[in-house]
């Protein structure tokens, strides 16, 4: 216990330098003495007696910063002899660095070494120098697979927490915006970024979510989902209640909606909160794009949503329970089409809907040259042969074809589509169409009853007015947008027009 | 509370799917007949599916009763699939029929939930003869309600006319091996 408690930041947040040089020195030495890439310089003062050490991790650090902003404008330096530099000293007339800071905190330098920075150590000071010489590798800016627009920004998050919270920050140039710093994981000590617009997200929004996060007692966050199961509402809820993306330009919109976000370091998915259902079915090529054109595919969305949750339920009732209900000629179809298959009408379905999800998990993980030809294969075995083999059925084959391919069109709520099909199927399967319109009403029930932060997750579905209903089922011209949402409290920055 | 409410959802689902029938289990009824030679005797003449599972083809199935509902239990009864009455187009009377069960046979229609709302009622000489019509759709009893659609009069033969209304019964007859609608030179409409 004590062993785990000591390799924390968190266990060294008491722990200052003590002013002898070598002690602080072989104290440093020794936490890093199994990693190979921490380096220490010890570095002469130009023109005094005095020493300093650099300490930085090779790979996290720039040389080029370390050599020619520190160790060449040390060796450069015109100081006297009897002079005692202090770290203020260095910062203030030596070192070339944009970023520095003072501290005497051990756990300040072990994080600053560790996420790219210079700490320099001087001869009798208990304070230490941090020079900003990040200069690890990143990805870059890249657009977000999942999230590929035809019209609009292209630009996407990368793993970088400082880099992401630069590019909200260049959508949102203004003081207004805040970003508050939180250190998760106690092992992996991970940087967490709150942000929000002052002005709009409420006071008891943003305490909300920095107390969850705060409750949060894990050993590394290499994701944010780690944050986001944690303190999400409805834990156990296949609908999501906390939003996620991986575009500044849907952050910036969330913050000007007065929502709060999340960044993490390590991750290019950021989070906001609260997530309410409509956005389930917004892409942020709504916004992008004439409403008129971007009002066709929210209402196919929505449909398919419908569809992908209920259409296999709803086949099985009609051709099992309710074959009356189906037009003469389709009935004749169907028996027809039945005829010899050795599994039952559900058996087939349930068989599809499993065949479907092993074949999205196998494009999922399979390497890119080797997706076309499972989905070939997939196509072909699945489809074409099972059904002329008689082992299914082909208008089955089509109801769940058509069922799988909606759900992706609204992945953000792949797993609600995937849990209510096989639960209106079953319903269906017991007592027919009823059971479909028990699970939908017990559905809608349930869908009014989540809470996501301090919102309802049907917070724009409250009222029937048309800015409250402005950016649900349709979007209305942003001329028309006059109101944010209704979980934003602030009233006077209602009215957008101001 | 809530586990109860769950508990007892589950159960109440479970006990409820006895009405489920695969749509390869049943015989879609598409026409019944119904004649009276001493006892009551009933035709179902069904959908069946040809071995090549490419065409629909007629089956007729025939049983005797003292009732109607008697004679349909006993139609279930012979049949190795379930009997299914959404798609009855038509009930064929036979001629001779007498009034008590013409009515008889019309209250178990209207009273049975199954029953499809828009089948109409004929009449016809001889019902055996006119059910072994080759037929032009899937059956016979398609063909005659194809017929009395085609001549718009299938609203007055419906079965389920409102209160008061009177179906007009039509006499169909097989001619050239097909079902014909003999109307024309009986009442020289």
């Amino acid at each position: 216990m004590e062993k785990e408690r000591f390799y924390t930041n968190e266990s060294f947040k008491d722990k200052h330098l003590s002013g002898n040089f070598n002690d602080d020195l072989s104290f440093f030495d020794s936490l890093f003495k199994k990693d190979c890439t921490y380096r220490t310089r010890k570095v002469k003062i130009a023109g005094t007696n005095h020493l300093c050490a650099l300490l930085f991790l090779d790979g996290m650090s720039s040389s080029n910063a370390v050599a020619s902003d520190i160790i060449r404008s040390v060796f450069m330096a015109k100081a006297k002899k009897d002079f005692v530099p202090t770290p203020e000293y260095l910062s203030e007339n030596i070192v070339y660095t944009g970023e520095t800071k003072t501290t005497s905190s051990i756990a300040d330098m072990l994080r600053a070494i560790m996420y790219g920075d210079t700490v320099i150590i001087i001869e009798n000071q208990t304070s230490a120098l941090i020079l900003n010489t990040k200069g690890f590798r990143f990805r870059g800016v890249n657009e977000p697979p999942d999230e590929r627009v035809e019209t609009g920004p292209r630009e996407g998050f990368d793993e970088v927490a400082l880099l992401n919270v630069s590019a909200i920050r260049r959508k949102l140039q203004t003081p207004d915006f805040c970003c508050e710093v939180l250190r998760l994981g106690r092992r992996s000590d991970t940087l967490v970024m709150v942000c929000y617009l002052e002005s709009l997200a409420s006071r008891e929004l943003v305490r909300l979510v920095k107390n969850r996060i705060k409750k949060i007692d894990i050993d590394g966050i290499l994701d944010s989902n780690y944050i986001a199961e944690s303190i999400r509402d409805r834990k156990f809820s296949p609908f999501k209640t906390i939003g996620s993306t991986e575009r500044p330009d849907t952050v910036a919109a969330r913050l000007l909606e007065g929502r709060v976000a999340i960044v993490v370091d390590g991750t290019p998915v950021v989070l906001t909160a609260p997530y309410l259902f409509s956005e389930n079915f917004e892409v942020d090529e709504d916004y992008y794009q004439n409403f008129l054109v971007a009002n066709i595919g929210r209402t196919v969305r929505i449909l398919c949503f419908v569809l992908s949750a209920f259409a296999p339920g709803i086949f099985v009732a009609l051709s099992c329970f309710h074959i009356g209900l189906l037009p003469t000629n389709f009935a004749i179809s169907l028996l027809r089409l039945r005829t010899a298959v050795p599994v039952s009408s559900v058996g087939e379905c349930l068989l599809l809907i499993f065949a479907f999800e092993i074949l999205k998990e196998a494009g999922a993980r399979a390497a890119k040259s080797t997706g076309q030809a499972l989905s070939i294969v997939g196509g072909l075995v699945v489809g074409q042969a099972a059904s002329e083999a008689g082992i299914i059925s082909v208008p089955m084959l089509i109801v769940v074809a058509l069922s799988c391919l909606c759900s992706v069109a609204v992945p953000r709520l792949k797993a609600a589509v995937f849990y209510l099909r096989l639960i209106n199927l079953l319903a269906c399967v017991c007592v027919g169409i009823v059971g479909f319109f028990t699970v939908s009403v017990l559905t809608l029930i349930y869908i009014f009853s989540i809470k996501s932060f301090t919102a309802d997750y049907t917070d724009s579905l409250k009222k029937t007015d048309f800015q409250s209903l402005k950016d649900t089922v349709f979007r209305a011209p942003w001329y028309k947008m006059i109101k944010r949402p209704h979980f934003n409290i602030n009233a006077k920055r209602q009215d957008t027009k101001k | 509370m809530k586990k109860i409410i769950i508990l007892f959802c589950l159960i109440s689902f479970t006990l409820c799917g006895c009405g489920y029938i695969n749509p390869d289990e049943q015989y879609m009824v598409s026409a019944i007949g119904v004649e009276e030679k001493g006892a009551l005797t009933l035709y179902a003449e069904t959908v069946s599916i040809g071995t090549d599972k490419s065409t629909a083809e007629p089956r007729v199935f025939k049983a005797s009763g003292k009732t109607v509902k008697d004679t349909i239990k006993n139609l279930q009864n012979g049949c190795a699939k379930s009997l299914i009455l959404d798609h009855c187009a038509v009930i064929i009377l036979d001629s001779n029929l007498s009034n008590e069960t013409k009515t008889e046979v019309f209250s178990f229609c209207k009273k049975e939930k199954s029953f499809n709302i828009s089948a109409c009622a004929v009449k016809t000489d001889n019902i055996e003869k006119l059910l072994s019509c080759t037929p032009e759709t899937a059956t016979v009893g398609y063909d005659i309600y194809g017929i009395l659609k085609q001549k718009k009069i299938s609203k007055e033969a419906k079965i389920f006319k409102g209160i008061g209304g009177k179906i007009q019964l039509y006499t169909v007859n097989r001619k050239n091996d097909t079902p014909t609608l003999i109307y024309e030179e009986q009442n020289g409409k």
